[in-house]
């Protein structure tokens, strides 16, 4: 009750500059938010793609430059790939469609996306386990009703055939999924994953037949290929002259090294943003708040003349700001919670951001910096002029 | 009650030192109604600082009832001064902005005063100084005379043994003036200890003890 007293005692004189250093507090927060998160959402890419389980050396990710294949064939070749003696395994990721889910108004689009198994292994940082025979794996907010154990019927549409799958895992979100998609002169790992939701399905050979059957099974165009740990220096170099013929192979620590770059040609377009926010916030957002701050030295000054000691005091200040601080903040947590919410419900697919610690961090650190700011104006108030010297300047 | 030993106050001026208080000996005793006189720049306010617990002293001892204050840490001068004194100050020292009911309940604000027993001590505080109803005007609605009152209501809320005054009148008409020291005069009649400083004979006329500060030197002087 005696805090609320002096926080409503502290705002006097100063609402105006308080409301406008609220609105600056609003939009740099919020600008600042839209920027980390778009590169907390570059980086993701690349923190599931390095926490491989140490066989990096052995991975290698190829890039097809032959569009003009038919599955079939694709199929084929890369199934003749396998047999390579300098060859672990092909890991490429099948998409099946098309089919729906639902019946009448409620029937949804959607994929089976077939994986192979070693790639959970190989990428323990996507967090997915391919251990489901024929079943299926959920990884779309659509199944989000279905429990491990539900049966789901899709219809193909175009042999028009209805199956029921039983549901054998479910992903959490977020989603992690491979999709080796796009193609470019220069890979990065930003092309590897999936945006949106699917059911998933172990892409061994029993189901690629089965589902070839129903619909058309297409492999990425891209893939991961694994080369064996006791392969001959000879039989890697005959598979790298194989592979050089049909596209553009790069191991997986040169993929990284090259989405590394990306990553930092992307920050540096992301950059110079916040870096101007930056400088507009020095000059506006903190002269601001360090003239407003400035403007209660003499209150201060009769709080310590009235018996405040130096804790009470900076309560005092702390107050003052938690008041101006209490909208900015409760705007941008309530962005930092919906966003994930609109995100799960795929309305966010179209935006490369991706709201973690991150976006906390900024706040907090913005929160605290301002903070810090504001009782270093009042604190170095208290040391320049102590109250005394304070008080004899209004008294003269 | 207040006793100040070899008191120094250094001010460090360009590469030099300027002493504002050199070698002060006060002692002053409970319910003494005291005036500290000289001219402008001589040191008075300084010297009201060092007792007020504002200003530390550059060297010195200096004991108020049984604390030595010059030992005390910066929270416990801040509940010195919270408690045993009340500080009346030339420009009245008020939150303009504020309503005559807030500036006189600061200083229970930082005390350990319950919120619900604020009311009460406040309005007898008001009444004291003679402002009872007023208790809802802004500061700066008031008049000069007022609104000392209203820092005097403030200095006494807490109900201090110690009131210090610094050129209380300073920026009042004589006859408000008057009426403000006989306020004080009657505070130290209900036993309070007042300390005045002022530059104007006539105010010190109501005080039993006077000290004169000239160039920073301090000596008592027999009332005339
Ligand atoms: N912070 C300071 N730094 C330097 N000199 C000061 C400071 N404060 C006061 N003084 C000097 O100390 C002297 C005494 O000041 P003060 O106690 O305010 O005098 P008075 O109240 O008697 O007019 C003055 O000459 C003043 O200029
Ligand atoms: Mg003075």
């Amino acid at each position: 009750m005696k805090l609320i007293r002096k926080m409503i005692s502290f705002t006097k004189g100063i609402r105006g500059s308080m409301v406008l250093l609220s609105l600056m507090m609003t939009v740099s927060m919020i600008a600042g938010i839209t920027v980390v998160a778009q590169i907390r959402y570059i980086r993701r890419n690349y923190e599931l793609m390095s926490h491989t389980t140490g066989k990096a050396d052995r991975l290698y990710y190829f890039m097809q430059n032959d569009f003009m294949m038919t599955d079939a064939k694709n199929r084929e070749w890369i199934q003749s790939l396998e047999e390579e003696a300098a060859v672990a395994g092909v890991y490429p990721v099948y998409t099946v469609n098309p089919l729906t889910y639902g019946t009448g108004a409620d029937e949804t689009m959607i994929s089976i996306v077939l994986y192979h198994h070693r790639l959970g292994e190989l990428f323990p940082g996507l967090k997915q386990d391919y251990s489901g025979g024929s079943g299926i794996i959920t990884a779309s907010p659509v199944f989000d009703n279905l429990s491990i154990g539900d049966t789901v019927t899709l219809r193909f549409t175009r042999t028009n055939v209805k199956q029921n799958y039983t549901i054998v895992g479910k992903l959490e979100y977020p989603y992690y999924s491979l999709k080796f998609g796009g193609s470019a002169t220069v890979p990065t790992v930003n092309q590897m994953f999936y945006s949106g939701g699917h059911l998933m399905m172990e892409g061994t050979p029993e189901n690629l037949e089965r589902l070839s059957n129903l619909a058309s099974v297409s492999p990425s165009m891209n893939f991961i290929l694994e080369v064996r740990d006791d392969a001959s220096n000879e039989a890697v170099d005959a598979l790298m002259l194989r592979l050089s013929r049909s596209g553009i192979t790069v191991s997986l620590p040169e993929l990284l090294e090259t989405s590394e770059e990306e990553i930092w040609r992307q920050y540096r377009t992301l950059l110079p943003k916040p870096v101007f926010l930056l400088v507009v916030s020095i000059f506006g957002y903190f002269s601001t708040l360090i003239l407003t701050f400035k403007k209660k030295e003499r209150d201060l000054a009769l709080c310590y003349l009235c018996g405040a000691n130096r804790s009470q005091c900076i309560a005092v200040v702390l107050a003052g700001f938690a008041l101006m601080a209490l909208i900015p903040t409760a705007v941008c947590v309530s962005m930092l919670l919906i966003l994930p919410v609109c995100d799960w419900l795929g309305w966010m697919t179209a935006y490369q951001y991706r709201v973690d610690y991150g976006c906390w961090l900024l706040i907090g650190g913005y929160l605290a910096l301002s903070a810090g700011i504001a009782l270093i104006t009042s604190r170095l108030q208290m040391k320049d002029h102590t109250p005394v010297t304070l008080l004899r300047g209004v008294e003269q | 009650m207040i006793t100040l030993e070899n008191i120094n106050k250094i001010y460090p001026v360009g590469e030099g030192e300027f002493y504002a208080l050199k070698d002060v000996m006060l002692h002053i005793e409970k319910g003494d109604f005291t005036a500290i006189l000289g001219p402008s720049g001589s040191g008075k306010s300084t010297l009201l600082n060092i007792i007020g617990c504002l200003d530390n002293p550059t060297s010195g001892s200096y004991r108020l009832d049984d604390h030595e204050i010059t030992a005390l840490k910066d929270g416990e001068k801040a509940k010195l001064r919270n408690q045993k004194i009340g500080f009346v100050l030339q420009d009245f020292a008020l939150l303009n902005r504020e309503t005559v009911y807030y500036n006189v309940m600061l200083p229970l604000l930082f005390s350990s005063t319950p919120y619900g027993k604020i009311r009460k001590k406040v309005m007898a505080a008001l009444e004291t100084v003679g402002l009872s109803g007023q208790e809802k005007k802004l500061a700066n609605q008031l008049s000069g005379g007022q609104r000392q009152r209203v820092a005097i209501a403030r200095a006494l809320v807490n109900d201090p043994d110690l009131i210090l005054a610094d050129e209380p009148t300073g920026q009042l008409d004589s006859e408000t003036g008057k009426q403000i020291m006989e306020l004080l005069r009657e505070l130290n009649r209900q036993g309070k200890t007042v300390i005045v400083v002022t530059h104007d004979d006539k105010v010190a006329g109501y005080c039993g003890r006077h000290f004169r500060v000239i160039d920073g030197c301090v000596r008592e002087e027999c009332k005339v």
